[in-house]
């Protein structure tokens, strides 16, 4: 029996698509990543994974079910799964013990997942809608949740929404900017990035061997995983120090993250974001975007052009 | 500043929540976070805090309506309240009037998106 995690909360989202689209950046321009696509048909990411490995891009997004079939782009290199849902616990606050037990009990209770980012306070993954009760149930009987949580799904209320949009100024604002509002953009070096490919049997064990780092008071920084196929797990954790878990794959990173009012609401922000990347030919190693959190993992030495960069598309105040 | 005072934030979006309580926690303020109004009256419930940070727009009972409740209460309108707002253009004085007429009662506000600083500084100025 694993010990009850304290959280505060869990957030359940039903009807969503799930996206997947692999491609080389060596390919010519008419293979435009999924992001982009979605950015120039104005429909929002609600989150995204991109893993880039030497000359290949593995995207995974997040897209509601009523937005995605006016796609206009769709093609042969996405693998859609249809009536996903996205399920966040929080917070986090960066320890690995959360971030391992959920590994652990999703690995245990054999509940396969899309994939998985973190977010300031959130980690949100991506399941099946027909597993969604199952899972709530999981997460609901293991985590120890305050008595006041607040319910699992936060349905919108139309009558609601449209009284309060007559009421109050504040629902009637549109929001043109020239540069896109953030909270701030953070730059944290010295980093590393550690890339675990396992199968998905063996991800109850890498759940328990995160969590047990958490003893020697190690946090991560951000996290984010992917059905590399129907059996294997890519898992990327960017941590202060090298964990004691052997990765085949490491290397030193830095990390970029910000947050702003709205992003979860809007369409192309990631999008903005990547485009003045690769304008300046910054390698992106890993993106996780969710709700209005975006981390960017780049190659060491590369952050301060980065943030410079993303100065010029989103304002910090 | 006094130490240890009790600081209440609220907003549905889990992020902003802990984005703005890891700034307070760094001034030695005690904090309790709430992620929507009717979470947040079940809190103040709990321990009376001395200043909440609350958001509008919410799920369940939004922060007009949670503003209302606490300065409307003889046992709570002490309590310091300063909103998270989209409309600060309109805001004119602290206890401010929106182009509808409805009057809320907050202390203070600021406007979205927030520059963390500020708010922590608008905090320090209402618990000295």
């Amino acid at each position: 029996m694993m010990e009850k995690v304290k959280i505060n909360g869990i957030r359940l989202n039903k009807n969503y698509v799930q996206a997947t689209h692999a491609y080389s950046n060596r390919q010519n321009q008419s293979c435009v990543p999924l992001y982009q696509a979605l950015a120039s048909d104005r429909i929002n990411l609600v989150s995204m994974t991109l893993s880039t490995f030497g000359n290949q891009s593995f995207v995974s997004g997040t897209i509601a079910s009523k937005h995605f079939g006016q796609v206009s782009c769709q093609n042969g290199y996405w693998n859609c799964h249809k009536n996903v849902c996205t399920i966040s616990i929080y917070p986090h606050h960066y320890q690995l013990q959360p971030l391992g037990f959920l590994l652990c009990l999703l690995g245990r209770q054999k509940v396969p997942f899309q994939c998985l980012i973190s977010s300031n306070a959130m980690l949100t993954f991506v399941v099946a809608q027909t597993d969604c009760d199952t899972v709530i149930d999981i997460l609901s009987k293991n985590f120890d949740l305050p008595e006041s949580h607040v319910p699992f799904e936060q349905k919108e209320n139309e009558m609601l929404t449209q009284f309060l949009k007559k009421k109050y100024p504040e629902t009637r604002a549109t929001y043109v900017e020239e540069k896109i509002k953030t909270y701030g953009i953070t730059l944290v070096s010295d980093l590393h990035l550690s890339s675990y490919l396992f199968s998905f049997d063996q991800l109850a064990e890498y759940g328990q061997m995160i969590q047990s780092r958490d003893d020697k008071k190690d946090k991560f920084l951000f996290v984010s995983a992917i059905m590399a196929t129907s059996t294997q797990i890519h898992l990327f954790l960017v941590t202060k120090k090298s964990l004691d878990i052997p990765a085949p794959q490491a290397c030193a990173a830095e990390l970029i993250s910000f947050h702003g009012p709205h992003f979860g609401d809007r369409h192309s922000i990631i999008s903005r974001a990547l485009h003045c990347l690769s304008e300046k030919s910054i390698r992106v190693l890993q993106t996780g975007c969710t709700g209005a959190s975006i981390g960017i993992v780049l190659p060491e030495g590369r952050g301060k052009e980065a943030k410079r960069a993303l100065k010029d598309v989103f304002e910090i105040p | 500043m006094s130490e240890k005072q009790l600081i209440l934030v609220v907003d549905d979006d889990p992020d902003l929540v802990e984005a703005v309580s890891m700034k307070l926690e760094a001034l030695e303020y005690r904090v309790a976070k709430a992620y929507d109004g009717e979470e947040a009256m079940e809190k103040i419930k709990e321990e009376k805090p001395d200043l909440i940070i609350l958001d509008v727009m919410m799920p369940r009972k939004n922060g007009w309506e949670a503003c209302d409740e606490i300065k409307n209460n003889d046992d709570l309108k002490d309590i310091i309240v300063v909103m998270l707002t989209a409309v600060a253009d309109s805001v004119k004085t602290t206890s401010y009037t929106h182009q509808d007429g409805k009057t809320t009662l907050a202390d203070d506000y600021i406007a979205k998106p927030i520059d963390l600083d500020k708010l922590m500084e608008i905090v320090q100025d209402h618990c000295e």
